[in-house]
């Protein structure tokens, strides 16, 4: 049969490969216990790495006048279960390039890989210039193991920010990274999150290439975290911010990121490349301030202006990924990342005669201030306006944003503000949980077994931007049935009519959301008894933490909701009992709900708040206690009786 | 974000394509030509102005031209498209389309070329040109490499006109079938105007054919070397939604078409397809032309499996005298075994030491396995001296069968000529004996009689039979306890029990590898394939650990398959799953059951209520359709899968020390032509019992039927929101 042949040549390809690595790589009855040691250790893993070792060279490249780096990272990695399978991907882009990728076998014999070199594409990026080479090495039997060697370069220090002991994929044994520094060179490895591992340090000179080699060794480290809604591994995980402050090469000493105000210089120069021409959006701050009776209102009209009418498209691409484009490319094209945006916000309110300043900022993954001068401080750009010597951070890239409201990303974080020759370091104001409050009123009545009332609620803060975005991005066509989702939750129950809400543009207010509804089902009779579910909503009834997660929760914001309901009771009918109730007060989050009754209505008040937006890994246990008090809460019905 | 791909279905160019290099200047003058009639066209209908987007204007070309071996296939779009809100914008605001690429067609591809082309029209008339070399090389998700560029400048209100050009030259040996198209003439936007244009060189055929009101292709230009050129024109079209139980195809505008290349007529005689005349359009397809391409692809002559199905059957001790359907049953799942299951192990293994599914396809694929099968199964039929047809049909998604035009619509199926035909279909996995696939129940088809006289025996046009909701049956008994000192956690043991058309949403869903390789494996008496192949036996070692751990994976996916199926019928959230037992696979007929049973608790279905509790006892059936308001009210006929049934028996143990109160509302009966949903709830001791159905009559009502659907369809949901009060005694 055709069919028989054809899979015996492609049996023979596999058997080809495989045998290959039996003959070669057949693991011996050690490597067999070695590799059921770590899979004692590493439970879920397939792979591991039983051996990593990172040698970071330092070099000068004396055509180009840059300070480089060369890093060699050798690993022994080896299958923990048969049929494992582990892609090896290493970064790079226009500052650097993957010079050398080799694999050899536990016989030190080469395995030829052919690594595939692509674009990466990072997520919500428009383009990016970060490429990866990748390959991928299979683990047909339990202890098979493969030694990679790759060699990568990075043309300038700039950009060799840290290094990390962990690895995103794998765990690791024994990891080792070392750091050849010629003395010539000032470089600072100052460590990160050491606290609570067991780091062995040690230094030693080289005579030979007059160099001091500092070892770093970690034992038993686990792959990064894959858990959501996580801090950013730069909070978790030890790693070493590689500062190089300066070099001295033939006599004379060149500042690198010798101080933060090196790393302002480097900004500013690029800053003063930008060819702004605000001559060509002198018109449209004409025309956007024409009707402003303030000062604020000029400014509040052109940052809203930036927001809704400039697209936020990401873009990476080499010394664009720190230079801003100018403000009228960024008119014109009317998308920009978020340098051209704040560039284009800043150049927009000096033209309406404002004090602006372009403002880099780390946002809340980046765990860094500017007391470490580095590249990796700051992954972001907005637009300070000082009004009557107050700074007001104004990020563009915010949809929907109010004037004086900050994103949650940005709010706490060092944010170095351009002053001429100098820079300005301030935190942006962190503010309370109240600036996000969402309330939900209902008022109700009976008309047979039906809910039948009107419901307002409103929105602030982020609250509100999110619910303008998201409600901005819906089709003209398609606006009051997405209010209507929203609204019932898809519940066919729930009847939605009247909708109106306040101005869907204007983020200076509170977000006003109001309609009449018709519930059914929530109402049953029994006999002389009849018995209602209040709360439409149960918002939080199913949040609870997974047991095993092991790092805090976070939100994109921090919370207080606030429902509250009345319930005029029926004539002849009388509450027979009052639910209790809750109320558990913790110091990151609450939960409350209070019964009463009064004058023939029942009133429901609910309010839950998480504080900072975090529930920490020590309060899980807390948090999920809470979570089944308030599930049983919900599941609470009031009961009407007769009066007797 | 969704962002708008330029992958558009193709178009037919007035420019002569024959030169390799194709520029760019000359598209542009072919799309947006000097004396464009569209290009101040900027006003849309006032019945529109509510839309996100109008399409003004949009074109389609098709070009088809050759030179000895070589073909030239170009496609060209051109939209016009107004922009009206923020939701518009964003879809639009970053087009991308393909890089130039090598061509997947014919014998041999050649280099592909793409070329775009963007403008964009202010409301104030000023337009703006952009140069489509600015994009920047991506790689899709998929890995397909892709340009990508940021639309500048880019409003509501603006018009949005691009074009966008794929140039395909390939080499063919003999003849080459362009891929079937049946298309819709609406689309997600409404359009003003919109034109469809082929231009076919002389060594092409091109069938066509509009329906359902679609406007007519005519014939607007014959050229030198006899190419010939076609044009539709339609106007004014609305947008189409996506609606619950409907054949887009069946009711909306739609056009298909074919375009054959074939280098000799007697080459053309030999392809899978109805060509008419070269320099004409094919719209009709006669039956006598059903007959002669049914003739030329089967002549059912004996293949080499017959002797090893006959052998099966007889270590069986089956005979067709004495049994003649388990004969029947036994010799289709025999044929099902080789042509099927016996392939899959080696893609499993091939998939687990590659980390990909093969290339080469190791699952055959569709028409792989119907022309497997109608040969196979059908000379094994003829050896036997059994009389059957073969009965050529087409699905109802794509309409009556008087509508046919294309080969490729075409699905085949045997059917045992007796007093009760028992029907055959190509094999899958889980396809079964004496079953026709649900898209082609209730469809005319043409019979041929194939033995005993291949094709020459009576012919005629025949109404497939469409199975009734009980053969198409899903049958779940529950049994529910309240675990001990807490009412809101039920402990529950289901028995399920799946048959005809349903059954097979659930094998695929639940069913692994093992589950049928291993039991025909025993039946067939058969090897793993690599005990059949000769392999060494340090090979054979390592695929048996494969083989090992593909059997633990399987396992541990089957336990997270049957919860997440558990939580899909129900539509509640899953306490603790705590086992299943599959029963038997259902693989023995379309009225064998797949039966399974489980055990698992829920929670959140009682809430207290002073001393009492109520329970959402209604929700023990399962989710059901919820209806939308808008969807009340119907003008569209209602295409369903297959009439079907769903029986739910629930025993529910009441907790000691309650009684149960308002059964009434759990009483529900509502029947009419279209279906029905049944119920009712009683109590004797501490056990209460329900006993719902419903069934769908039909596979298939008229508009008018709506509302008879909608009254049991809210009747179900109505009873999943029914409570019942447990009272403490």
């Amino acid at each position: 049969m055709i069919f028989t042949r054809f899979m015996l040549t492609l049996l023979s390809c596999a058997c080809f490969v495989l045998v290959y690595g039996q003959r070669k790589g057949q693991p011996s009855a050690k490597e067999v216990e070695q590799a059921e040691e770590l899979q004692e250790k590493f439970e879920d893993a397939k792979v591991a790495a039983l051996a990593s070792r990172e040698i970071f060279v330092f070099g000068f490249d004396k055509k180009d006048q840059q300070v480089t780096v060369t890093s060699t990272k050798q690993e022994r990695l080896v299958g923990l279960s048969a049929g494992g399978q582990l892609p090896i991907v290493e970064f790079y882009d226009e500052t650097s390039s993957v010079e050398n990728i080799k694999v050899t076998n536990r016989r030190k014999r080469n395995v030829p890989v052919y690594p595939r070199d692509e674009h990466y594409q990072v997520a919500d990026y428009f383009y990016s210039d970060a490429r990866i080479k990748y390959f991928s090495l299979d683990f047909p039997q339990i202890g098979q193991s493969y030694t990679t060697k790759i060699e990568k370069v990075y043309h300038d220090v700039k950009y060799f920010t840290r290094t990390y002991f962990a690895s995103s994929v794998y765990p690791i044994a024994n990891k080792e990274l070392q750091f050849v520094v010629p003395r010539w060179l000032d470089v600072e490895l100052h460590p990160v999150n050491f606290a609570g591992w067991t780091i062995e340090q040690e230094t030693a000179y080289d005579k030979k290439a007059d160099a001091d080699i500092h070892t770093f060794k970690i034992k038993d480290v686990k792959p990064f975290s894959e858990e959501s809604n996580a801090p950013a591994p730069a909070y978790l995980y030890p790693h070493l911010l590689v500062l190089a402050k300066s070099y001295n090469k033939d006599g004379k000493t060149q500042n690198l990121f010798a101080s933060t105000q090196d790393q302002y210089n480097w900004y500013r120069q690029l800053v003063q490349q930008i060819g702004n021409e605000p001559e060509e959006v002198k018109a449209k701050v004409k025309e956007l301030c024409a009707d402003a009776a303030s000062d604020l209102d000029k400014v509040k009209a052109i940052f809203y202006w930036v927001q809704d009418n400039i697209r936020y498209i990401a873009f990476e691409d080499g010394l664009a990924g720190f230079k801003p484009e100018s403000c009228q490319q960024v008119f014109q094209n009317k998308y920009s990342d978020c340098k051209g945006m704040a560039n284009l916000t800043c150049e927009m309110l000096r033209l309406a005669g404002f004090d602006a300043r372009l403002t880099w900022i780390g946002t809340q993954r980046i765990p860094y201030d500017y007391s470490t001068p580095s590249l990796a401080v700051d992954n972001h750009m907005i637009c300070t306006v000082i009004l009557d010597d107050v700074k007001y951070f104004l990020d563009p890239t915010e949809k929907y944003i109010a004037f004086g409201d900050y994103a949650q990303r940005i709010q706490g974080q060092q944010a170095m503000i351009e002053n001429g020759d100098a820079f300005i370091l301030e935190e942006v104001p962190v503010q309370s949980k109240d600036k996000n409050a969402e309330l939900i009123r209902r008022q109700m009545q009976l008309e047979n077994e039906t809910l039948v009332g009107k419901a307002a609620h409103e929105f602030n803060g982020e609250s509100r931007s999110r619910l303008l975005y998201h409600i901005n991005q819906v089709r003209t066509n398609d606006v009051e049935d997405a209010l209507k989702r929203y609204i019932t939750e898809g519940d066919k129950n729930l009847r939605v009519s009247n909708i109106a809400t306040s101005d869907l543009e204007n983020r200076d207010q509170v977000l006003n959301l109001s309609y009449t509804f018709e519930q059914d089902h929530a109402v049953s009779s029994f006999g002389e008894e009849t018995y209602i579910e209040l709360d439409f909503y149960r918002e939080f009834g199913n949040f609870t933490i997974e047991e095993d997660r092991e790092l805090d929760y976070q939100f994109d914001r921090k919370i207080e909701l606030r429902v509250e309901i009345e319930l005029t009771i029926p004539e002849g009918l009388a509450i027979q009992e009052l639910p209790k109730g809750l109320d558990e007060q913790h110091p990151d989050f609450s939960f409350q709900i209070k019964w009463r009754e009064e004058g023939g209505r029942l009133f429901y008040d609910k309010i839950i708040t998480i504080d900072q937006g975090v529930i920490p890994k020590g309060q899980f246990d807390t948090w999920n206690r809470c979570i089944k008090l308030l599930q049983e809460a919900y599941q609470e019905q009031i009961v009407l009786v007769k009066k007797s | 974000m969704k962002k708008f791909q330029l992958l558009l279905i193709g178009l037919g160019l007035s420019t002569v394509l024959l030169a390799q290099r194709v520029k760019l200047s000359e598209i542009k003058a072919d799309v947006w030509p000097e004396n464009d009639p569209y290009a101040k066209m900027t006003d849309i209908p006032d019945e529109w102005t509510g839309e996100s987007a109008v399409i003004i204007y949009q074109k389609y070309w098709h070009e088809y031209n050759s030179r000895g071996k070589r073909v030239y296939y170009a496609t060209k779009t051109r939209r016009r498209i107004k922009l009206l809100d923020k939701s518009a914008v964003e879809d639009y605001s970053e087009l991308s389309f393909s890089e130039n690429f090598r061509v997947d067609r014919g014998f041999y591809g050649k280099g592909g070329r793409v070329i775009a082309g963007l403008k964009v029209i202010k409301p104030d008339g000023t337009v703006q040109e952009f140069d489509m070399e600015d994009a920047v090389a991506i790689q899709s998700d998929s890995g397909e490499r892709l340009k990508k560029i940021a639309v500048p400048d880019l409003e509501p209100g603006d018009i949005l006109d691009y074009f966008y050009f794929v140039y395909e030259p390939f080499e063919v040996i003999n003849s080459y079938l362009f891929e079937p198209v049946v298309s819709v003439l609406s689309g997600e936007h409404p359009i003003v105007k919109q034109d469809i244009e082929y231009a076919v060189g002389k060594k092409f055929y091109i069938n066509f054919r509009s329906l359902n009101d679609a406007p007519e292709l005519k014939e607007i230009e014959r050229g030198r070397g006899k190419k010939v050129t076609y044009a539709l024109s339609d106007e004014m079209r609305e947008g189409s939604d996506d609606l619950r139980w409907f054949y887009p195809r069946c009711e909306l505008p739609v056009i298909k078409f074919q375009v054959c290349f074939a280098r000799k007529d007697r080459i053309a005689e030999q392809v899978y397809a109805f060509l008419g005349k070269k320099d004409q359009v094919k719209q009709k397809v006669l039956d006598a032309e059903v007959l002669n391409l049914m003739k030329s692809s089967y002549d059912f002559k004996p293949t080499g499996l017959v002797k090893g199905a006959r052998a099966h059957l007889k270590r069986m001790g089956l005979s067709k005298e004495k049994d003649f359907q388990a004969y029947i049953r036994e010799a289709y799942n025999f044929y099902r075994h080789q042509h099927v299951v016996r392939t899959i192990e080696f893609g499993e293994v091939y998939k687990k030491d590659n980390g990909y599914a093969s290339r080469i396809r190791i699952a055959p694929n569709k028409s792989y396995r119907e022309r497997a099968f109608i040969s196979g199964f059908g000379s094994f039929l003829a050896k036997e001296k059994i009389p059957f047809s073969l009965l050529v049909t087409i699905p109802r998604y794509l309409g009556d069968l008087d509508k046919l035009l294309l080969a490729a619509e075409l699905d085949l199926l045997l059917r045992i000529d007796r007093e009760a035909p028992i029907y055959l279909g190509p094999y899958d996995v889980f396809t079964d004996y004496n079953q026709i696939p649900s898209e082609l129940e209730g469809a005319m088809a043409h019979r041929f009689e194939i033995y005993p006289k291949a094709y020459k025996g009576k012919r005629e046009l025949i109404q497939l039979p469409a199975s009734d909701n009980k053969s198409n049956k899903t049958t779940k008994q529950l049994e529910v306890r309240f675990a001990e000192g807490d009412l809101n956690t039920l402990s529950v043991k289901r028995q399920s029990q799946h048959t005809g058309h349903v059954k097979g949403y659930y094998q695929e869903a639940l069913l692994y590898p093992y589950d049928y390789i291993d039991p025909d494996r025993k039946n067939f008496d058969d090897k793993p394939y690599y005990l059949r192949e000769r392999l060494k036996r340090r090979e054979v070692k390592r695929i048996e650990a494969q083989v090992a751990e593909l059997r633990e994976d399987f396992a541990e996916q089957q336990l997270a398959s049957f919860e997440a199926s558990a939580h899909d019928d129900l539509d509640l959230e899953i306490k603790t799953y705590n086992s299943y037992n599959i029963e038997d696979l259902g693989r023995d007929g379309h009225n064998s059951a797949f039966r399974f049973a489980d055990e698992f608790e829920l929670e959140g279905l009682v809430k207290r209520a002073g001393r009492n509790h109520v329970f959402e006892v209604g929700k023990l059936i399962g989710g059901q359709v919820a209806l939308k308001e808008d969807e009340m009210e119907r003008k569209e006929n209602i295409y369903m899968p297959y009439a079907r049934s769903f029986e739910n028996q629930i025993t529910i143990y009441l907790p000691e020390g309650y009684t149960v109160e308002g059964l009434d509302n759990l009483n529900m009966k509502v029947e009419n032509e279209t279906g029905g949903f049944v119920s009712s709830a009683t109590v004797e001791g501490n056990i209460l019992t329900l006993n719902v159905l419903k069934y769908y009559s039909h596979n298939y009502e008229k508009a008018a039927a709506w509302t008879q659907l909608t009254a049991f369809l809210e009747a179900a949901y109505d009873f999943t929101q029914q409570k019942v009060l447990l009272k403490k005694g």
